[in-house]
């Protein structure tokens, strides 16, 4: 008993250390212009692919933009992509799969089967797809990731629901006259939120991953916009010649992902409620 | 049994014809006009007049259902239209490029389970041990990289650093190697940290402790919790070929490997319309079939299961 509660006070530090450090990301991300040592999107032909040096602490690109001040701005383009893509697709199919447990019927049926046809596309290959048709454009990655990104909270929604229907408390609540509305928002969200957060947060990382992949390849976040991905891409050929442009925004990407990604793990840990994936 | 599958068959009809149209939908939502892409791709100059004749030839004012229906009907029959770019069978490319992407996947799938499986069985029995953390900390990695940061790295380490490999794939043995790495290394990340979980779960189920008890030889039990985690293993394993799909796509790209993916970047670069849309088509539809063979091996596995009728 006393070593299981060591352990539980052991996790909830190491959750608080990585909130802080999802915490120190998110502000770099929202400071970055102010603490950008260049302009990021400043070229010129006399300092193309300089390495690192007082001036440009991380070297410069094959433009010769700074890659400090890139890496600084791809960091809001990465995180606020990401966590806006996680809340949007979170709340879509939290909704959806409440409604579908909750009526059940034609509802249900819809929702599920529509979930069921995105979920035959490999997450990528729609994505690539999607973002290939529509062109480059955040707003475009974000549309192509999210096309098959909701149906993981509406399953779990609806299983929750599902489960939660036949709890005396849900039947008491309905036979004191709650609306369907009140019991949704009131009785049923608070009980299911646990295992859906702890999914959303596992799910930061992997949204990181799929917008970089996409800017990667081209399609998602585009030139002269500053991103991770579209960043390594470009300075792939310079790889000999400039590895620092290629390392700097790579090594931010690992950072950041393996953050986000153990922040996670930490949030499930504490909650203590086995979702796996 | 037959039952099952006879219903699975028709779940898969039904979820075939929708993917099939959502496919088609997303290429006639696509901004422009079709005629006018065609003409592009293959660099003719374009006028009113050519358009016109082009989207008379092309069936393209038809009404919306009627062009879905009989795409959808040459589709069945094998037939996903002509490139834009340079006139031949969109499935004829597809088939060429899909022994490229299936000697890839194949291989790094296979790359991924066999060291992931001993890794995984052999941490789960020594829980905590240094091999363990090393293990985790390697697994936990591999999760967290991007498949595209993986080949740049190893671009950089192995190529430009210590000169050990070429940085183009040719279609050698020797080319295979890079590719199949950063396919690999994120897909056995996540295989060790989910096997070594389902492991230790059966390890502390009681008919483990009950053998080791009655003196059943340790080699003995792991048989039986192998037998038990088969289920989840592949599993896992099932849910690995979206990644391995999607993946290919990306590593495929850097490496200049000629497979699937390639195809479709390429595709998307020069706008080749029926080639993205052949390939979206296609690889859903592998997805699907592999699931469904996935599904139905669950019953295979656990008797219990063909009683309901019915896997998870």
């Amino acid at each position: 008993m006393k070593k299981r509660i060591k352990t539980a006070a052991h996790l909830r530090r190491r959750l608080i250390v990585f909130l802080i450090l999802a915490g120190i990301l998110v502000a770099i991300s929202l400071i970055a212009p102010l603490i950008c040592p260049n302009d990021p999107n400043e070229t010129s032909a006399a300092n193309m692919n300089k390495a690192p040096c007082a001036e440009y602490p991380f070297g410069t690109d094959r433009y010769g933009r700074c890659i400090c001040s890139r890496v600084l701005m791809g960091a809001r383009t990465s995180i606020f992509s990401a966590v806006a893509l996680v809340g949007l697709t979170f709340i879509f199919g939290t909704v959806l799969g409440l409604l579908a447990g909750w009526y059940g019927g034609a509802v249900d049926t819809i929702v599920m089967r529509l979930a069921d046809i995105m979920l035959a596309f490999p997450q990528m290959v729609l994505a690539i797809a999607v973002a290939g048709i529509l062109g480059g454009g955040m707003g475009n990655a974000m549309l192509a990731m999210g096309i098959t990104g909701w149906t993981l909270y509406a399953r779990l929604a609806r299983a929750q629901v599902l489960a939660l229907k036949e709890e005396p408390y849900v039947h008491a609540a309905r036979l004191s006259g709650c609306s369907a509305w009140s019991i949704m928002t009131k009785t049923l969200l608070p009980n299911m939120l646990g295992p859906m957060l702890v999914t959303a947060a596992t799910q930061i990382g992997v949204m990181m991953i799929g917008i970089a992949g996409l800017s990667f390849l081209g399609i998602g976040v585009t030139e002269p916009h500053a991103e991770w991905g579209s960043m390594i891409n470009g300075s792939r050929a310079y790889l000999q010649l400039a590895p620092w442009a290629v390392l700097a925004p790579a090594i931010a990407t690992i950072i950041t992902v393996m953050t986000f990604n153990y922040l996670g793990d930490c949030v499930r840990d504490v909650l203590d409620v086995g979702v796996e994936r | 049994m037959a039952k099952y599958i006879g219903k699975r068959l028709l779940h898969l009809v039904f979820i075939m014809i929708a993917v099939s149209f959502l496919t088609f939908l997303l290429m006639y939502l696509s901004p422009g006009d079709a005629a006018a892409k065609k003409l592009n791709a293959q660099g003719v100059a374009v006028s009113e007049e050519i358009i016109e004749k082009t989207r008379e030839e092309m069936g393209l004012n038809r009404p919306f259902l009627v062009q879905y229906g009989d795409w959808a009907l040459k589709a069945l029959r094998g037939d996903l239209g002509e490139s834009y770019k340079d006139g031949f069978a969109v499935a004829g490319k597809l088939a060429k490029g899909l022994r490229y992407t299936s000697i890839l996947a194949l291989t790094s799938l296979a790359l991924a389970f066999l060291v992931a499986l001993p890794l995984a069985i052999l941490t789960a029995l020594n829980k905590d041990s240094l091999l363990d953390d090393i293990t985790r900390l390697f697994s936990f990695a591999g999760n967290s990289l991007p498949n595209f940061l993986i080949s740049v790295l190893l671009m950089y380490f192995l190529c430009v650093k210590a000169k050990l490999l070429p940085l183009t794939a040719n279609e050698s043995v020797k080319g295979l190697i890079m590719p199949c790495l950063a396919l690999s290394i994120p897909i056995c990340g996540r295989f060790i940290r989910q096997f070594r979980a389902e492991f230790l779960e059966q390890l502390g189920r009681p008919y483990v402790s009950g053998a080791m008890l009655r003196g059943v030889k340790q080699r003995y039990v792991l048989g039986s919790v192998l037998h038990n985690a088969s289920i989840s293993i592949l599993t896992i394993v099932g849910l690995s070929i979206g990644t391995l799909l999607g993946g290919s796509v990306v590593i495929e790209t850097i490496f200049r490997w000629p497979g699937l993916g390639k195809l479709a970047m390429d595709a998307i670069t020069n706008r080749d319309y029926p080639v993205i849309q052949g390939f979206v088509l296609f690889t859903s539809t592998v997805y699907v079939v592999i699931n469904l063979i996935i599904d139905i091996c669950y019953s295979w596995i656990d008797p219990r299961l063909r009683k309901n009728g019915g896997g998870s």
